[in-house]
C-alpha cells in the first residue's frame, strides 16, 4: 500500500513537471504576444491581431482581422499528456511570428516611398491603442524611409503608431524579463 | 541614469571608425535627417533604443540600462554585396572592440550581446542596397 502511494506520488510529481515544462513557455509565449500587440503600431488593428504561437503540439493564430489587438492563447496540456509528449525530447520549441503580409514593413524592415505610406484607408489609427500612440510629425516623410521614421522632407506630415525600431528593441532589452516573469510564476507554482 | 554617456559609447566609436576610412562614410544618429535619399550616396545610420533604464542591481551605486543598437549600412544598389558587407563589418568591428574594453571604475561600462544579421534589403523605391545588423545591450552606468 505504501509503496503503490509512493508511485503515484512519484507519477504525479512527474505530470507536474511535464506541465510545467510546457505551460511554462506557453504562457511566456502569450505574455510575449501581449506584449508585443502593446509595443507594436495599430492603424487598423491587423498587425497586431496576426501574431500566431507555434507549440510542440499545435499553433494559435490570432484572427487577422481589425480592431483592438486580440490576446492568443494556447490551450493546456494536462500532465499526462505532456509527460507522454516531451519526455522524450531533448526541448520544448515554442515559436512566435507574425503572418500580416505587412510584418516587414511593421518591424522597420523594409523602406518604401511615401506614397506607399501615405496609402491609408482613414486618416487617424482605427484603434484607440493606435490613437494613443499616434505620433504626427509637421514633416513630409523623406522619399525612402521606414515605417517609423518620420520627417526630413519639409512641408507636409508624416505618422507612426509605434517609434522606430519597437521591435528590435523588445527581442534585445524587454523579451528577457517577460520570460522571466513567467517563469518564476510557473517554479513557484511548483513548490 | 546618463541616456547621453549611454549614446555617446556606442556612438562615438562608431562615428570615429566611419570618419576614418578613405573616403570617411557619413554616419547619421537618431534624429538627424540623412542624405537625401535619390542619391546613390552611401551612408550609415545608427539607433540606438532604451528598453528598461533601470534594472536592479545588488548594488545601489550602478545603474543598468538594457536596449538595442541598430545600425544600416546604405550602399549603391545594383552593384552586389561586397561593399556593404565591408562597411558591414566596419560596424562588427566596433561593437566587438567595445566588448574587449576593460571595464572602469567610473562612467559607463557598455556590453553588446549577440550581434544579429546581417540582414539585407532592396527595394524599388529606394535606390540603395540596405544591410542591417543589430545587437541588443546592457550599460552599466558606474558611480
Amino acid at each position: 500500500m505504501a509503496i503503490n502511494g509512493l508511485m503515484r506520488l512519484v507519477r504525479q510529481l512527474d505530470e507536474v513537471a511535464a506541465t510545467t515544462v510546457y505551460n511554462g513557455p506557453k504562457a511566456c509565449a502569450e505574455r510575449v504576444v501581449r506584449e508585443l500587440q502593446q509595443a507594436g503600431p495599430s492603424w487598423s488593428g491587423q498587425f497586431s491581431n496576426s501574431w500566431e504561437i507555434n507549440t510542440p503540439t499545435r499553433t494559435a493564430s490570432g484572427d487577422g482581422g481589425r480592431g483592438e489587438p486580440r490576446p492568443v492563447y494556447t490551450p493546456p496540456i494536462t500532465g499526462r499528456e505532456a509527460t507522454t509528449s516531451f519526455f522524450t525530447r531533448n526541448s520544448v520549441v515554442f515559436r512566435i511570428g507574425n503572418t500580416s503580409p505587412h510584418a516587414l514593413e511593421a518591424i522597420d524592415a523594409v523602406e518604401h516611398g511615401r506614397e506607399y505610406w501615405s496609402r491609408r484607408r482613414s486618416a487617424q489609427p482605427e484603434t484607440q491603442l493606435g490613437r494613443r500612440k499616434w505620433e504626427v510629425s509637421p514633416e513630409a516623410r523623406q522619399n525612402a524611409s521606414y515605417r517609423g521614421q518620420l520627417g526630413g522632407a519639409g512641408e507636409g506630415n508624416s505618422t507612426r503608431t509605434a517609434p522606430l525600431d519597437w521591435f528590435a528593441t523588445y527581442a534585445n532589452a524587454n523579451l528577457g524579463r517577460a520570460v522571466q516573469i513567467e517563469m518564476d510564476a510557473a517554479m513557484s507554482r511548483l513548490q | 541614469m546618463n541616456y547621453q554617456a549611454i549614446r555617446a559609447a556606442v556612438e562615438n566609436p562608431l562615428l570615429s571608425a566611419f570618419s576614418a576610412l578613405v573616403p570617411a562614410v557619413p554616419v547619421y544618429f537618431d534624429n538627424i535627417t540623412a542624405v537625401p535619399p535619390n542619391t546613390t550616396t552611401e551612408y550609415v545610420r545608427v539607433n540606438v533604443t532604451f528598453g528598461i533604464t533601470n534594472e536592479a542591481t545588488l548594488t545601489s551605486s550602478v545603474d543598468n540600462a538594457r536596449g538595442a543598437v541598430v545600425i544600416r549600412v546604405f550602399t549603391e544598389k545594383g552593384r552586389g554585396p561586397a561593399r556593404n558587407q565591408t562597411l558591414l563589418n566596419t560596424a562588427t568591428a566596433v561593437l566587438e572592440t567595445l566588448n574587449d574594453t576593460a571595464k572602469t571604475a567610473t562612467g559607463v561600462y557598455f556590453r553588446v550581446s549577440n550581434i544579429n544579421g546581417p540582414t539585407f534589403s532592396s527595394t524599388e523605391d529606394s535606390p540603395h542596397f540596405v544591410g542591417r545588423i543589430e545587437a541588443g545591450y546592457v550599460a552599466t552606468v558606474l558611480s
